[in-house]
């Protein structure tokens, strides 16, 4: 077994807690002592209720938080995210199909500003040919790149963000929510593509959820958080099969469950 | 359950006025559904399928510019179309009582929600101080609210949005309506908590008997709750019947693919199915059904005209080959 | 999934629309009436009188500060005269005309500079936050408390009168409300997700406020220019009937009314004409920005 791309080790992120003119400001606690590992190609998920400390985690391992406890390892070496080359391998993809994307930028423009800031490609016309490329791996149309956000439905804005993701060829994606705030039956198209591409792709997937049932669908390994702590981790199948911590059971009895479907076999 | 419907809507059209002729659409074209007391009645459907727009249309409350353009809404006896402001605000409340989505933004955050309720229950009845907290106290515990004495003196934002939607169903509840419509209840509130809203939707329509009627695009939640369901696309009603029927048996197209498309706890990645193309764009006039660009099933006919059937008693659906999705019937 | 999925044009998709159904449907209701109006109305009136300053000296039938006393308070009609004269016989309307240049380019000018300060600093300040956030809001809360108009009177006196030392004074301090304003603006701008997708994907602080915070935050500072350009008049008027506004003889609306002092009651249209200048420029300009307020809150 080769070793684990990403590792979390007694992460910790704490706020407040200073002190205040006539009071202590009492601290809070995100995330308790989390120790997590990611092997490489492996889509892990973490799941928990709102709260829990999920997406603090997701930013941890994104850069955009800094954890106040603990350590993360990334390819065995202490991740800096100063280095360009860190920065490039952890992308993320957001919850908010409506506020993840620059409403007055044209896609084209957005993503082009990526790829050259990042020195993915030489000049403008590799930008766009790059571009292109990548709005066809999530299914969407070249024409794309001269609209704003606005002209797109939430589930195509969620491809463009996945688009995103993927410009500067990242190794590990960070998913935090990415269907919650989208349609059912969109749901299935995104869940679908997210497997597609880390297959091809070879991602690594840390994939953020309050749903078990598109948990189940997608990830390997799941996480449970609660208040901040991890509670119970292991194989999809284990965890579902035979939840050892009542929380997990109560999750689990809340996911969506639907009667078997009869239908004429030839329908099927 | 008793006979009657309390609730009955009939072939219900909203329109929309634009800023001319051309821009005018209807987001509703032809919605029924019925409901009756001790029932819990679903309508599902994802966005832009008119249902919250339906809800509102029963309770009276469009927005501005928005109307009713055909159809009927019978509210135990009271024709919802054609009455006046002063009869639906005295309807409101004492009829019908309606739960919103976000509980955050229908509470006044600066009252503390005991006063909230016994606001709501003097608003449709003329009893004392004592009485109305009296009463106010009686819904709290109704509600699952442990030591209901202590609670009636928070405020909002020292709830939990569960704690938070259980007020505002007793808040719908204060008038005691005999019709209860919530929209997207529990869509903003985490996975445990809805099972326990459900749960005490479910109760109530049962004890109280009043009707329920729940607008959700969560196909679990009809699962959990409802004894009915309508589901809506695109502005139309595409199939009816008991809940257990329509989600086990499917006669729409549309259905099939929606429970289809849905991660469920035990189905793999393998088995999802998403659905291909988007939903039409409501300004154009669809002269046959707006599912058939992107069914599996469609034939020329389908884009012509739609045609809705009984297949049996309290069961309907609005395709013409729905005989192919029958378990027992003939394939065409 | 393929690549032939089409797109929808750009107003019309309902498959999943922004907010739930109805409340959408009654905004784009809203959206029809009304902006249009108010805004054509509002730019004819202030590009009317913006053509009357530039123009003055093609439009005005004499020299402005040129006196004949043999013709003192004429009335508005009467022959070579069309708004009559005032007490030193000087013609009314080519007052106006060329205090139109003064107060009119004056005050777009006194406005630019604190806009330009101030949302700069404001950004900056909301975006990074920390100590130069607080540093800057403490000055803030200072300038804010200073009695605004002995501040700028002091300022006139010492600098001497004159167009450099309103727009001095104007910006030291104007600047604070723009400050303000892209302050919170950055603020709420900069906790959207897409701020955050941008620093993840590598993308450098500067360019982050200036190519992507700035053009989503300036639309509010722009409508509230609007606005504030009429009170900058509105001050400029107040220092000519002070007295201490643009020396004598440049004519300008203020002046004209403080200098007719005198004859509020014999010659009322003395110092009511210019008076009238005032309000349809505060009018247009209340229009305009009343118009681009309600396009923004439509978005």
């Amino acid at each position: 077994m080769s070793a684990p791309i990403l590792e979390l080790e007694g992460l910790g992120v704490r706020y407040g807690g200073k002190r205040r003119l006539w009071h202590k400001e009492p601290p809070f606690d995100a995330a308790i002592d989390v120790d997590l590992a990611i092997e490489p190609g492996e889509a892990l998920a973490i799941v928990g209720e709102s709260g829990a400390g999920k997406s603090t985690m997701a930013r941890c391992v994104a850069g955009l938080q800094r954890p106040t406890s603990g350590s993360i390892r990334f390819q065995g070496r202490p991740l800096d995210l100063r280095a360009r080359a860190d920065r490039r391998a952890i992308q993320m993809v957001f919850q908010d199909p409506y506020s993840s994307l620059n409403p007055r930028m044209k896609i084209g423009a957005a993503l082009s500003e990526l790829l050259l800031v990042n020195g993915v490609v030489p000049n403008r016309a590799a930008a766009l040919e790059r571009c292109a490329e990548l709005l066809e791996m999530v299914g969407m149309p070249v024409a794309a790149l001269e609209r704003r956000p606005s002209a797109f439905s939430g589930g195509q804005r969620q491809r463009i963000g996945i688009a995103r993701a993927l410009a500067v060829e990242p190794t590990l994606l960070v998913a935090d929510e990415p269907v919650s705030a989208l349609d059912v039956s969109i749901q299935a198209s995104i869940l679908l593509l997210l497997r597609r591409l880390q297959r091809e792709l070879g991602l690594t997937l840390l994939f953020i959820s309050h749903d078990l049932a598109v948990v189940h669908q997608l990830c390997d390994r799941v996480a449970v958080m609660c208040d901040g702590r991890v509670i119970e981790q292991g194989s999809v199948a284990e965890v579902f099969s035979a939840p050892q911590q009542e929380f997990t059971q109560q999750l689990l009895a809340a996911a969506t469950e639907l009667p078997p479907l009869e239908v004429p076999a030839e329908v099927r | 359950m008793s006979g009657e419907p309390l609730l009955s809507v009939r072939d219900l059209r909203i329109g929309v006025a634009g800023r001319d002729k051309a821009a005018a659409f209807e987001p509703v074209v032809g919605a029924s559904l019925h409901a009756r007391r001790g029932e819990v009645v679903g309508v599902v459907g994802e966005s832009g399928s008119g249902k919250s727009l339906t809800l509102r249309a029963i309770a009276g409350l469009l927005p501005a510019g928005v109307e009713v353009t055909g159809g009927a809404i019978d509210v135990d006896g009271i024709d919802v179309t054609a009455a006046g402001r002063s009869q639906l605000r005295g309807m409101r409340g004492g009829v019908v009582g309606m739960v919103f989505q976000e509980p955050m933004t229908a509470l006044n955050p600066t009252m503390r929600i005991g006063a909230q309720i016994v606001e709501a229950v003097a608003a449709h009845a003329n009893v004392s101080r004592a009485a109305a907290r009296g009463r106010s106290l009686e819904l709290l515990e109704r509600m699952g609210f442990t030591e209901p004495e202590r609670r009636y003196r928070l405020y909002p934002h020292e709830l939990s949005g569960g704690m938070r939607q259980r007020v505002m169903i007793a808040i719908a509840l204060a008038g005691e309506p005999s019709l209860l419509l919530c929209d997207e209840p529990t869509t903003a509130l985490d996975a445990t908590v809805t099972m326990r809203v459900l749960d005490l939707l479910v109760g109530l329509a049962a004890d109280l008997d009043i009707a329920v009627v729940l607008v959700t695009h969560d196909l679990g939640v009809v699962a959990r709750t409802c004894a009915r369901v309508v589901v809506m696309y695109a502005g139309r009603m595409v199939e009816e019947g008991l809940a257990a029927d329509v989600l086990q048996r499917p006669r729409h197209p549309y259905t099939l693919a929606l429970l289809r498309a849905v991660p469920t706890r035990d189905a793999t990645i393998e088995e999802l199915e998403a659905i291909p193309g988007a939903p039409p764009i409501l300004t154009a006039e669809l002269p046959g059904c707006p599912f058939a660009p992107r069914c599996a099933f469609s034939e020329p006919a389908c884009l012509e005209a739609v045609r809705t059937e009984a297949i049996e008693r309290g069961r309907t659906t609005a395709c013409r080959r729905h005989e192919l999705l029958a378990v027992n019937g003939s394939l065409a | 999934m393929s690549s032939n999925e089409t797109l929808p044009p750009v107003a019309a998709t309902i498959g999943e629309p922004r907010q739930s159904s109805p409340r959408r449907v009654g905004a784009a209701v809203r959206r029809g009436v009304g902006a249009d109006t108010s805004l054509v109305i509002g730019v004819s009136i202030i590009v009317l009188l913006m053509l009357a300053g530039l123009l003055a000296g093609l439009l005005a039938p004499y020299d402005p500060s040129k006196q004949d006393l043999e013709n003192t308070l004429v009335g508005p009609g009467s022959e070579g005269h069309l708004l009559g004269t005032d007490q030193l016989g000087r013609d009314v309307l080519s007052r106006l005309l060329y205090g139109a240049r003064v107060d009119i380019f004056v005050a777009f000018g006194a406005v630019l500079c604190p806009f330009l300060i101030g949302t700069f600093l404001g950004l900056l300040a909301g975006y990074k936050g920390g100590w130069f956030d607080t540093i800057l809001m403490r000055i803030v809360d200072v300038v804010f408390a200073f009695p605004v108009l002995v501040l700028l009177i002091a300022l006139v006196f010492v600098l001497g009168p004159g167009v450099v030392t309103i727009i001095i004074a104007v910006t030291l301090v104007d600047w604070v409300a723009y400050a303000r304003l892209s302050r919170i603006s950055a603020k709420r701008e900069g906790g959207l997700e897409y701020v955050a997708a941008a620093r993840v994907g590598g993308i450098p602080h500067w360019r982050i406020v200036f190519r992507h915070i700035l053009p989503n935050t300036i639309s509010q500072s722009i409508v509230y220019a609007m606005s504030d350009t009429v009170l900058i008049i509105i001050f400029i008027t107040t220092l000519g009937f002070l007295g201490l506004g643009v020396p004598p003889p440049t004519a300008d609306w203020g002046t004209m009314i403080s200098e007719a002092q005198p004859y509020f009651s014999s010659h009322p249209w003395l110092p009511v004409i210019p008076g009238v200048a005032i309000v349809l420029t505060g009018l247009g300009l209340s229009l305009i920005a009343d118009s681009l307020a309600q396009r923004i809150d439509a978005r």
